[in-house]
């Protein structure tokens, strides 16, 4: 006779029964289409800038030169100077098409190059998202590590949430995988069958945020679906 | 200004967000037995560690030709080192020699049990009788006469009781039972929100360390110890892939 002897916190739910994984790849070339997924680290840019030391010596006629940020790693983003007050100045702007483009970005407050003018700044990644300008129109810039809309990943996920409940994504390191992890409860997917695979790989080619305004085009014509399983372990 | 424009279905939340995965490694191989039989397809554990049994069968197709007492032998699987096929003696026929019912002869030993229904060969004279035979582990529990389904949860396994401690300050999600160093570790994914150990200060180490040397099921009823007194824990991250 088989007897059944229940474990206590362990059941059969948690082995390996609650959650599915799913490798998506896009079967193309590095960069692939999961590249701007969320706002990148290594591409900031200075959005907003605030004066927290006026330096001195600064002059009326300083107005409308720029600052240059000290320090970080990459192009320097600039400052131009809006007003002088007793020697100091009192207020800032990040200079038109003098955002930065940081791998590392300095520490605030950050130092500048000009009469010991120090200054806060707020930074985003250089992505854009497609059709948006601000009232100043000036393009729409996607948060560091804030998810872009619209990206190829929002897009294919679209199409997996239909018959799945999304629990977690992780990003890996190539920009042509994503790894998906769904609940078990109501998958409606026949991975088996391919229809996940052919319902993403129906999307075609379309256009997805970049750090340009015009964007770039991904592919998930030969899109991939793998069924991974926990029970293979994480990697370190 | 940081302009953060929301993204549609994809969320800070989603983004590795709500789970956390954590590798308890015992660095022998005390996680072995958690499971009854083959834990899973993708394990590959040593063939004389983890070994399944018949333990009693339906019948899926009668046949025809049969008489009372004969034996059929299953079909099929992989044997255990040593191990020899299940039999099963016939213990009543229809009109037609149909087999209606068998009783257990021989349990066999499998270190992959077939896959029902499973085809016989006999050694009377009938044909195409077909099981469904029900295999157990040959785990025993401690303070029983009774051994562990496959592919079941072992109690009071050196697993379980090391998750009874993780489940004081977290909720586990799932357990994963690896092919790895023939069970010297296994890994645990637990829900973000209420986890309360800080794993970065080995309170949760310390906690399993805690256990010290204890017994567990193994292939005979007086146990095996695991000593689980130089236990680590790792946390483990998502973004970094599965194996396979």
């Amino acid at each position: 006779m088989v007897t059944r002897v229940n474990g206590g916190v362990i059941n059969n739910q948690v082995l390996t029964g609650s959650l599915r994984y799913f490798l998506l790849n896009a079967a193309a070339g590095e960069p692939g289409p999961f590249e701007y997924t969320i706002g990148p680290s290594d591409q900031q840019r200075a959005d907003w800038a605030v004066v927290v030391d006026g330096g001195a010596g600064f002059v009326v006629g300083d107005i409308g030169l720029t600052l240059q940020a000290v320090g970080g790693t990459g192009t320097a983003a600039e400052f131009e100077i809006l007003t002088v007050e007793d020697g100091q100045v009192t207020s800032v702007k990040v200079a038109a098409g003098f955002e930065g483009d940081y791998s590392v970005i300095p520490a605030n407050p950050v130092a500048t190059d000009y009469k010991g003018a120090v200054v806060n700044v707020d930074w985003s990644s250089r992505v854009i998202v497609l059709g948006y300008t601000l009232p100043d129109g000036n393009d729409y810039f996607v948060g560091v590590d804030a998810p872009v809309p619209y990206s190829a990943a929002e897009r294919v996920l679209e199409v997996m949430s239909q018959k799945a409940t999304i629990v977690n994504i992780a990003l890996l390191a190539g920009t042509q995988e994503i790894l998906v992890v769904c609940e078990s409860t109501g998958f409606g997917w026949d991975v088996d069958n391919n229809d996940l695979r052919d319902a993403i790989r129906a999307l075609g080619t379309f256009t997805v945020p970049d750090d340009t305004n015009t964007g770039v085009t991904a592919d998930v014509t030969a899109l991939t679906v793998t069924e991974k399983f926990f029970n293979d372990g994480i990697s370190p | 200004m940081v302009v953060k424009v929301r993204g549609g279905i994809i969320t800070d939340q989603m983004l590795a967000g709500n789970l956390r995965y954590l590798e308890i490694d015992e660095g022998a191989a005390g996680f072995s037995f958690a499971l009854g039989g083959y834990p899973s397809d993708n394990f590959t554990a040593p063939a004389d560690n983890y070994e399944e049994q018949a333990a009693s069968a339906t019948i899926d197709n009668a046949g025809s030709g049969y008489a009372v007492g004969d034996v059929v032998t299953v079909s099929g699987g992989t044997l255990a080192s040593g191990g020899s096929a299940s039999t099963f003696t016939v213990a009543a026929v229809d009109s037609g020699g149909g087999v209606t019912r068998v009783t257990l002869l021989n349990a066999g030993d499998y270190q992959i049990s077939p896959d029902n229904p499973v085809p016989t060969t006999t050694g009377g004279g009938g044909t195409n009788c077909v099981l469904n035979v029900s295999y157990t582990g040959v785990i025993a529990v401690l303070g029983t006469n009774r051994f562990v389904a496959a592919r079941q949860p072992v109690p009071n396994s050196a697993v379980e009781q090391v998750c009874e401690v993780i489940t004081q300050k977290a909720t586990i999600v799932q357990v994963a039972l690896m092919p790895l160093a023939e069970g010297a570790s296994f890994q645990v994914a637990v829900a973000n929100t209420g986890f309360g150990w800080n794993v970065a200060d080995d309170d949760l180490r310390d906690a399993i360390r805690a256990l010290g040397t204890i017994t567990v099921p193994y292939l005979t009823s007086a146990g095996d110890t695991v000593d689980l007194s130089a236990v680590t824990v790792t946390e483990r991250f998502l973004y970094n892939g599965l194996n396979n």
